[in-house]
């Protein structure tokens, strides 16, 4: 499968790579049959209150570049009556609340509901679309494992084996859902302060 | 019942006579409040309301701004506060919409859309809370969001994830602000016979309509001011301890994602 991978943060990034050439996927081919997009990496935690409008703006930036890219290859596939995978990769504030994270939440809540509606409008064509929750990664602070069920932050390749998955056939009825991939720390509260205030 | 009477609220794209904003401008004066009205068109029909609203009483202001403009917003809260006094309540309720199909997106409905949508709602209630913090006021702020949070409507999808976009908004909002007495939630509207939806295909013709509202479990729309009640009760001390939450407004459509 021709697999396009963008906007995804760093590691993921390498990471994801890595798997899907091991799986013998074409990285590079052209026209693409899968996208896996992100919104490159997570921004610092700023109050609501002092979110300033370059901030927030970048935000919306990321969303709308996402939109367009699975707009694109879902044009393509359209076009060539092929079947597809298209997967988001968001924060974990989308899914669950955290102070100061307005400029991760918002543009990674938008994205889960153009997967949704991509998987409707998409699915009678073959092709899907979901959504992976990427859990927290360094360079996000250690402080954070004390919110997370299995009490550490996630290694790289744990989240691109789960964009692997919704891009395998073990994968092919999967479509219009979330993959959250955070280790349970949706499922939490969280504990003591939010330790992002100090990641920089 | 303890009402929002007394208090000040601004209702962002409150024009349309048959628009959810009115609704909410409604309920919010029955229950005292003094009410700002925003639209950025339908002057004539903002004028409307205004002599509506004086002739029972209500104190009531007509404030015209494109709430995607910032330096605009910020100047509709000094004239809010110039006329009416400093605003307690905020609907964050404009809104606009499109349909087309997904692989069709047009870059400029997307932009179009985000900008009102979304960043008018974070203009107008960043403004909003700066302000009450700074006198150290409590305060309400209800977004109209969409049943769209809650399941996707084919050919919407821009519009549906500025709409869940606002949820992850609230919800964040809510968080921060709970310690300043600020509330944020969201209400969620069904069908709703508004000028927003008549571009909708689902409406187009009567059989369409019919088709459309019939499947709902209500087995109608929403009259606007019905939308409009359930954010007065978020908007009143019955609710002081209701925040970051979702209320459907929408006769059972989600419930069986009809």
């Amino acid at each position: 499968m021709r697999v396009r991978l963008e906007s995804l943060p760093s590691a993921l990034q390498a990471a994801l790579a890595r798997e899907l050439q091991a799986e013998g996927h074409d990285l590079a081919g052209d026209p693409a049959d899968a996208l896996v997009v992100g919104l490159g990496a997570t921004p610092p935690a700023t109050r609501f209150l002092d979110l300033g409008p370059d901030v927030w703006e970048a935000s919306l930036a990321g969303a709308r570049r996402a939109l367009r890219a699975a707009r694109d290859v879902a044009a393509g596939l359209v076009a060539r009556e092929a079947p597809g995978r298209i997967v988001f990769v968001i924060d974990p504030p989308a899914v669950r609340a955290v102070d100061g994270m307005t400029a991760s939440a918002v543009p990674g809540a938008f994205l889960t509901t153009v997967a949704q509606v991509a998987a409707a409008e998409l699915g009678p064509r073959g092709v899907t679309a979901n959504v992976v929750v990427a859990g927290w990664t360094r360079p996000a602070p250690e402080g954070l494992a004390a919110s997370i069920p299995l009490g550490r932050l996630a290694d790289p390749d744990e989240l691109a084996a789960a964009c692997a998955f919704l891009l395998s056939v073990r994968a092919a009825y999967v479509t219009g859902t979330t993959l959250v991939a955070d280790g349970g720390f949706h499922i939490t509260k969280a504990s003591g302060a939010n330790p992002l205030w100090r990641a920089d | 019942m303890s009402r929002p009477a007394g208090r000040v609220a601004l209702i962002t794209g409150a024009a349309r006579r048959r628009g959810i904003g009115r609704g909410i401008a409604e309920a919010l004066a029955a229950c005292g409040c003094a009410v700002a009205i925003n639209d950025v068109a339908a002057a004539d029909e903002a004028a409307e309301l205004i002599d509506v609203l004086r002739a029972s009483g209500v104190r009531a202001l007509y404030v015209e701004a494109d709430v995607s403009d910032r330096p605009a917003v910020d100047r509709m809260f000094d004239a809010v506060e110039a006329h009416l006094g400093p605003v307690d309540i905020v609907c964050s309720n404009a809104g606009v919409a499109a349909w087309e199909p997904f692989a069709r997106i047009d870059d400029e409905t997307l932009d179009r859309l985000v900008a009102v949508n979304l960043t008018g709602a974070f203009n107008v209630t960043q403004e909003a809370a700066r302000r009450l913090v700074a006198r150290g006021a409590p305060g309400r702020i209800v977004f109209t969001t969409s049943v769209h949070v809650d399941m996707p409507f084919p050919n919407m999808a821009v519009y549906g994830a500025t709409k869940q976009a606002l949820r992850a908004l609230t919800e964040t909002m809510a968080v921060e602000l709970a310690r300043e007495r600020i509330t944020v939630n969201h209400v969620g509207p069904g069908w709703v016979k508004s000028h927003l939806n008549d571009a909708s295909p689902e409406l187009r013709t009567e059989a369409d309509e019919r088709a459309t509202l019939g499947l709902i479990p209500a087995g109608r729309a929403a009259a606007p001011v019905e939308v409009g009640r359930a954010v007065a009760y978020l908007c009143g001390e019955d609710a002081a301890y209701v925040t970051g939450a979702f209320l459907r407004v929408d006769g059972g459509l989600v419930a069986g994602k009809y």
